[in-house]
């Protein structure tokens, strides 16, 4: 049985989720095609957020981590002639462990997926202890990092009592065959599919509801501390986005390129988290600590940026269909989350000019170095917003309003320009044409006198009315100059 | 399939492939290593043409300098049409450039310390240079003017893009690419410290991919070797060279970093066919690509392998056979 999920349009990206009896669904993006040289290939299960720290530690057992384990290096080495390069990713939906092989092993890879699941230590054993040990130590000089992951999450990374229990406990309710994923990015031949449903993939795993304890993760304040080893800022900010995958990454790279023109940070990372937020953290001076504070809403200035923004959307669109292993956060978290993954190379330029709020709260960190940083002595100085292009339609009853009109065309009028703005009617029949005529010429000496609009910037043009056009329509547009 | 068939042993080496963007890097030497300051100043006035920015903003080009051992490189990624639009508006800032250097605008560049510290404290480039407008033009002049930059592209490399690169790395000055010295050694041996191991390949023979394939696996085992066994030093930064590879190693551990490295080199080595997969994956990944596409085009290598290489044993043991190493170490 498969769900077929995909579109059919241009370039419209979709997976196909085929389920197997006992064994973990395989997801496919078609679109992807198979004839790259390398294939990445990610198992994944879901979890809840409290238990991503508990997910990495389990994903370090599932990728064969502890090489003082004899199984666990012969597996290694078996990966290593298979030409598999490994990655773990671990967020609060889900954790996966990642490889990356050459186009003709993907069967060969996931027999070696479901040969680690099988080798899973179902007892407590050194490997857990000393897994348990490189993940605590894996934090050792990132102290600031791991107080800010703590401080967003509302809880210890490690739960305070980690035994082995709760590890068998998770590996029991989260890793159960037919509660994992199994991620290819591309498609997969008919034959292939065959052999890995072939597969074995026996493992004495019993499905258990509710053994671990729930930890809530309360939502997150927005913190400001002061910390004077954070020269010159850090923030860790979950940042609102947008709710469709494809204006997300429209989102993120309008972000990107507006923060890296104004006030480049430092360092940054900018991960998708769940359905509408991105995780950002980075390291600032005063100038991009104080571009964040102020940034409401993000929307295209002019038609240049929003080019800019286009561009930059395509390149990472490429580069994200080129090489998914480097972007699991894309191509693992809406599997995980159930949802469509829809995207597309090109959006309409209404897109950018629309725009979108921009809401980030979570931990701001800084010193008073901050405010005497001197690049934010003087704030860049702002840019003016630019005028819309009048385009109004008045439909009655009554007169229009001229004065809105002549308001917003002395806020967009810069002489010289070439093209002046029209006052439009529209009839039906040829016998209104005089009367709307002189309609309009009344209207345009109102203008001109009473709210002082130059003769040569109004001009007056009668057009037949348009199929479901109101029939008593007056309009009043102006053009870019 | 993918048709890798570039355009190599030239100035411009271009490896296509499918991926819908490209990859490009446009690199010259250092003469003895000395006049990063200088490279830095010119490649930042040229690229701080107004025009030339303009272009790589709206048209989604991202680029950034960066020294690699003797190397300057300019590298970056862009799609076809937007590397396409950059490079016409470049030809144009070439031209401009010594009318801006005339007019003092272009400023002198500052160097970021922790990127470059190592490459210049190795090649004695720390004492300051001449950055007077006649020192900057002669550069500009022997590089940018008279085809002493080459080229890589790797990526989508439609037929005018092409075209249009083999005009910006035109080729010229043929004796500047000459496989560089090793660094000069400092007499004093490293003390405990931020340093640098620098261990270096130098091809006896032609290279080749046989060749490619056994050194990277040598060099892969030592880089496992001192990360997860050690766990002394995981930094590392590959620079190739016409005849060989240089591997420059970030360490606190200088000294313990070096003796390691000298144990492990000093083991008999056999290369196997086995590793082959893993050196292809190694190819291919992202984080390569560039790096893959500049090796095989200072080694001359006209493809780079669609699908798993097939070397015996036998090939890969005589292709072992062809090099020298040489390990030095620096303390930053």
């Amino acid at each position: 049985m498969g769900t077929a999920l995909w579109g059919l349009l241009g370039l419209i990206y979709g997976q196909v989720i085929e389920l197997q009896s006992g064994k973990p669904r395989l997801v496919t993006f078609p679109e992807l095609g198979s004839k790259r040289p390398l294939l990445w290939v990610a198992l994944a299960w879901r979890h809840p957020p409290a238990y991503q720290e508990l997910g990495r530690i389990v994903a370090f057992l599932v990728a064969q981590e502890d090489t003082l384990n004899p199984s666990s290096a012969a597996l290694r080495r078996q990966l290593g002639n298979l030409g598999g390069h490994l990655s773990l990713w671990s967020m609060p939906e889900g954790a996966a462990v990642c490889l990356t092989v050459p186009r003709r092993a993907a069967v060969e890879a996931v027999s070696w997926l479901y040969a680690a699941l099988r080798a899973l230590p179902l007892q407590d054993s050194l490997a857990w202890q000393r897994l348990r040990q490189r993940a605590a130590k894996a934090w050792t000089g990132f102290a600031l990092k791991q107080e800010v992951e703590w401080l967003l999450r509302g809880s210890p990374l490690l739960p305070p009592s980690l035994a082995w229990p709760q590890a068998l406990a998770y590996i029991q309710r989260y890793l159960a065959p037919e509660s994992l994923y199994v991620i290819f990015g591309g498609s997969l031949s008919f034959r292939e599919k065959f052999q890995i449903g072939r597969l074995p993939l026996k493992i004495p795993l019993k499905p258990v509801s509710d053994s671990l304890p729930s930890l809530a993760v309360p939502p997150i304040p927005d913190t400001l501390i002061q910390n004077l080893w954070a020269y010159p800022g850090y923030v860790g900010l979950l940042v609102e986005g947008p709710l469709n995958w494809k204006e997300r990454l429209a989102f993120r790279e309008a972000f990107l390129s507006r923060w890296q023109r104004e006030a480049p940070p430092l360092q940054w990372s900018l991960h998708l988290r769940d359905r509408t937020h991105l995780l950002l953290q980075a390291r600032l001076d005063g100038r991009s600590y104080a571009f964040l504070r102020r940034l409401s809403t993000l929307t295209a200035q002019d038609s240049l940026e929003a080019q800019a923004w286009q561009a930059a959307f395509e390149l990472f669109f490429r580069k994200v269909c080129a090489h998914p292993e480097e972007y699991p956060d894309l191509w693992i978290t809406p599997v995980l989350m159930g949802d469509t993954l829809r995207l597309m190379d090109t959006l309409p330029a209404q897109v950018w000019r629309n725009g979108w709020p921009f809401r980030a709260r979570g931990v701001w960190i800084g010193n008073e170095t901050l405010a005497l940083d001197t690049l934010v002595s003087t704030p860049p100085p702002a840019r003016p917003p630019a005028a819309a292009v009048p385009d109004f339609l008045w439909t009655g009853p009554g007169l229009p309003p001229l004065g809105e009109w002549a308001a917003a065309f002395r806020l967009f009028w810069k002489p010289p320009c070439r093209r002046p703005c029209e006052l439009s009617a529209y009839y039906r029949t040829v016998r209104e044409r005089k009367r709307l005529t002189e309609y309009l010429h009344q209207l345009r000496l109102e203008l001109i006198r009473t709210h002082q609009i130059p003769p040569e910037a109004l001009e007056i043009y009668l057009r037949p009315l348009p199929v479901g056009f109101p029939p008593k329509a007056i309009r009043f547009r102006c053009f870019r100059c | 399939m993918f048709s890798l068939l570039s355009l190599w042993a030239q100035a411009l080496c271009a490896y296509t492939q499918e991926t819908g963007y490209v990859q490009w890097l446009l690199f010259h030497p250092l003469e003895h290593g000395h006049g990063e300051a200088v490279a830095r100043t010119v490649v930042e006035g040229l690229f701080g043409d107004s025009v030339l920015r303009q272009v790589a903003y709206t048209h989604g080009v991202r680029y950034r300098f960066q020294r690699r051992g003797q190397w300057v490189c300019l590298e970056g990624e862009a799609t076809p049409e937007g590397l396409f639009t950059l490079f016409h508006v470049l030809r144009g800032a070439i031209q401009r450039f010594p009318q801006r250097l005339q007019q003092n605008a272009i400023p002198i560049a500052e160097s970021p310390p922790e990127l470059n510290r190592g490459f210049q404290i190795a090649y004695e480039d720390t004492l300051p240079v001449d950055l007077s407008p006649l020192a900057l033009t002669q550069y500009f002049t022997r590089y940018w003017q008279a085809g002493g930059v080459r080229g890589v592209l790797r990526g989508k490399i439609p037929t005018p893009l092409l075209h249009l690169a083999q005009e910006i790395a035109a080729g010229g000055v043929s004796e500047l690419y000459w496989p560089p010295q090793p660094p000069p050694a400092l007499s004093s041996p490293a003390h405990q410290g931020p340093g640098v191991v620098y261990i270096r390949w130098q091809l006896s023979g032609s290279p080749s991919l046989a060749v490619w394939a056994a050194l990277w696996q040598q060099a892969d085992a030592l880089l496992h070797y001192l990360c997860a066994e050690r766990q002394i030093a995981c930094q590392a930064q590959w620079v190739p060279f016409m005849k060989g590879v240089e591997l420059w190693i970030e360490t606190g551990l200088p000294y313990a970093t070096q003796q390691a490295a000298q144990d492990f080199l000093s083991r008999p080595f056999c290369p196997s066919p086995q590793r082959l997969p893993a050196f292809f994956t190694w190819l291919h990944r992202a984080e390569n690509f560039l790096l893959a596409g500049w090796w095989a085009c200072l080694w001359q290598i006209p493809q780079l392998p669609t699908a798993i290489p097939t070397l015996s044993a036998k090939e890969l043991q005589r292709a072992a056979r062809g090099w020298q190493l040489i390990i030095h170490t620096w303390n930053l």
